[in-house]
C-alpha cells in the first residue's frame, strides 16, 4: 500500500450517511464502519486516482496540518480497511 | 431510550427450490397468496431507513421467486440502504443479474452446500448445484460482488479446506462458513447434522489458518457450532437492539428464528408502522436490555456481552425462553447440551425440508 500505488475502495464497499446521527458510514457486507470527519475525508478520496502521498498532500492542504502529523492516522485507517478486504490497488479487478 | 436498528432481513417469500435439512424458515411456511405486494414492502424499506437501518438483506426462501425484487432493490438504493441478495442463485439469468446490478444491488450472497455436485445435491435435496455454479458466474459477469455462504454440518465439515478453495476459485470477496444452528428444521434433524468434537476441532484449526492466509483478499466469517462452546453467542447483539426481520406475511420478528418461542405473538406491518412495532410491540420488548435476565445472568459480569445468549435456544432446549442459554457453562441447564453431545448417532439420516 506504499509508494506510487493508486488505491481505491473495492466495489462492495460504499459510503453512506447515517440518518439518525448524520455521520458518514462505510457500508460493506455484514459490516458498518463509522467514519470520523478525517476518516471520511480519506474515504471519499479512495477513487483510484491518487497515491497515498498525493492523498496526504491534499489532506494537509485542506486541514492546514503538517503531513507528518496526518500520516500515522491515514496509515492506520488504510491498514484497517485493508484488513477488512476493502481496498484495492488500481488495476485490480476487485 | 429505545435503540435504533441497523439491519433489516426482508424475507420476501418462503418458496424455495431447495429442501435443505437445516432450513431456517419456520415449520409452517407462508403460502404464495399470503406474500405481501411490492407497495407494502416499499413502505417497509422506507420506514426501516427512517428508523436508522443501514443494511437490508433480501432473503427467503428464494427471493428471486418474488416478482417485485428489482423494484425493491431500487427502492433500497434510493433510501440509501446497502443491499444484499441472499439467494440460491437458481434461476439467476444474465438479464436478471444485470437488471439487479442496474437497480443498485450492492452484493449477492449465494449459498452452496458442498463443492462436489453429488454431495451438494444430496444435501439440498434437489439437483441444483450446476445451476448455482452457473448463477455465481453470471453474478460475477454482471459485476455483482460475490459472497458465498455454506452451512457446515456433519456431512460437509470435513471438506472445509476444499470449500474455502472453492470459494476462492469463484472469486468470492466474502465467505460465510456457519456451522448449522439448531432451530426449526435443523432442530428436528439435529442428530444427523451435529458434527463430532473431532470434526469441529479440525475445522476450527483450518478456519483460523485459512483466515490468516486470505486476510485482506477474501473475508472468512466462521461461526462455531455453539453446542461445543462454553459461552453462548451474543444473540443479535441483544434482543431488539440492532436487527429486525420481516417475514413474507409482514410479521415483524426480533430474530428470524423467533417463532421457536411459542409465547410470543408478532405484530404485522400491514396494520402498524415499523417504528411502532420496533419501539412498542410486546415481542420486541420482552427480552430487550438486561432487566428481564434470570440468574445466573442477572449478576454475571458477561451480561452486557451475551445478554444471556439465545432466547430461541433456551426455549427449544428448556421449554422456557427466559432461562439462560443452556450452552453457557454457568447455566444450570448445561447438562442438557452435554447429554446431546454425548449421544452421537452412529448412522445419521435426515428428513428433508418439505
Amino acid at each position: 500500500m506504499n509508494g506510487p500505488t493508486r488505491i481505491a475502495l473495492v466495489s462492495h464497499a460504499r459510503r453512506g450517511i447515517d440518518r439518525i446521527t448524520g455521520t458518514a458510514q462505510l457500508l460493506y457486507p455484514e459490516g458498518v464502519l463509522e467514519l470520523s470527519e478525517t476518516a471520511d475525508a480519506v474515504v471519499t478520496r479512495l477513487d483510484g486516482t491518487r497515491t497515498i502521498n498525493v492523498l496526504i498532500d491534499e489532506l494537509a492542504a485542506e486541514y492546514e496540518a503538517d503531513r507528518e502529523i496526518i500520516r500515522p492516522d491515514v496509515d492506520a485507517l488504510l491498514a484497517d480497511l485493508d484488513d477488512r478486504g476493502l481496498l484495492k490497488v488500481s488495476g485490480e479487478t476487485q | 431510550m429505545t435503540p435504533r436498528p441497523y439491519g433489516l432481513l426482508a424475507e420476501l417469500t418462503h418458496r424455495c427450490p431447495l429442501h435443505c435439512p437445516y432450513c431456517s424458515n419456520p415449520l409452517e411456511l407462508a403460502r404464495r397468496e399470503e406474500e405481501m405486494p411490492v407497495t407494502v414492502w416499499s413502505r417497509v424499506l422506507r420506514e426501516a431507513a427512517a428508523l436508522g437501518v443501514l443494511q437490508v438483506g433480501f432473503s427467503g426462501g428464494e427471493p428471486l421467486l418474488y416478482p417485485g425484487l428489482s423494484d425493491l432493490v431500487r427502492t433500497a438504493r434510493e433510501e440509501g440502504l446497502y443491499s444484499n441478495l441472499i439467494t440460491s442463485a437458481v434461476g439467476l439469468t444474465p438479464d436478471r443479474a444485470r437488471d439487479l446490478a442496474a437497480c443498485g444491488l450492492d452484493t449477492i450472497q449465494i449459498s452452496f452446500q458442498a463443492e462436489e455436485a453429488g454431495l451438494a445435491d444430496d444435501i439440498a435435496g434437489a439437483r441444483t448445484h450446476a445451476s448455482k455454479l452457473a448463477g455465481a458466474r453470471t453474478a460475477t459477469e454482471a459485476g455483482l460482488p460475490l459472497g458465498i455462504n455454506i452451512v457446515l454440518h456433519r456431512r460437509n465439515i470435513d471438506q472445509l479446506a476444499d470449500l474455502i478453495r472453492f470459494a476462492e476459485s469463484l472469486g468470492a470477496v466474502r465467505l460465510e462458513l456457519a456451522n448449522v444452528q439448531f432451530y426449526g428444521w435443523a432442530f428436528q434433524n439435529r442428530s444427523a447434522l451435529l458434527p463430532t468434537l473431532a470434526q469441529v476441532q479440525t475445522a476450527d484449526a483450518i478456519a483460523l489458518q485459512e483466515g490468516h492466509r486470505l486476510r485482506g483478499r477474501m473475508q472468512i466469517a466462521y461461526v462455531l457450532p455453539d453446542y461445543y462452546e462454553r459461552r453462548p453467542k451474543p444473540c443479535l447483539h441483544g434482543w431488539g437492539m440492532r436487527a429486525l426481520t420481516v417475514d413474507p406475511r409482514g410479521d415483524v420478528l426480533p430474530c428470524q428464528a423467533a417463532r421457536a418461542i411459542p409465547e410470543l405473538t408478532f405484530a404485522n406491518v400491514q396494520s402498524a408502522s415499523l417504528e411502532d412495532i420496533w419501539r412498542d410491540s410486546e415481542a420486541f420488548n420482552r427480552f430487550r436490555g438486561t432487566e428481564w435476565l434470570p440468574e445466573p445472568c442477572a449478576t454475571c459480569e458477561f451480561r452486557e456481552i451475551d445478554f444471556g445468549g439465545c432466547r430461541c435456544q433456551a426455549a427449544l432446549l428448556t421449554g422456557d425462553a427466559a432461562r439462560t442459554d443452556p450452552v453457557c457453562e454457568f447455566s444450570p441447564d448445561r447438562p442438557l447440551v452435554d447429554a446431546i453431545l454425548g449421544m452421537p448417532d452412529p448412522d445419521p439420516a435426515w428428513v428433508y425440508r418439505g
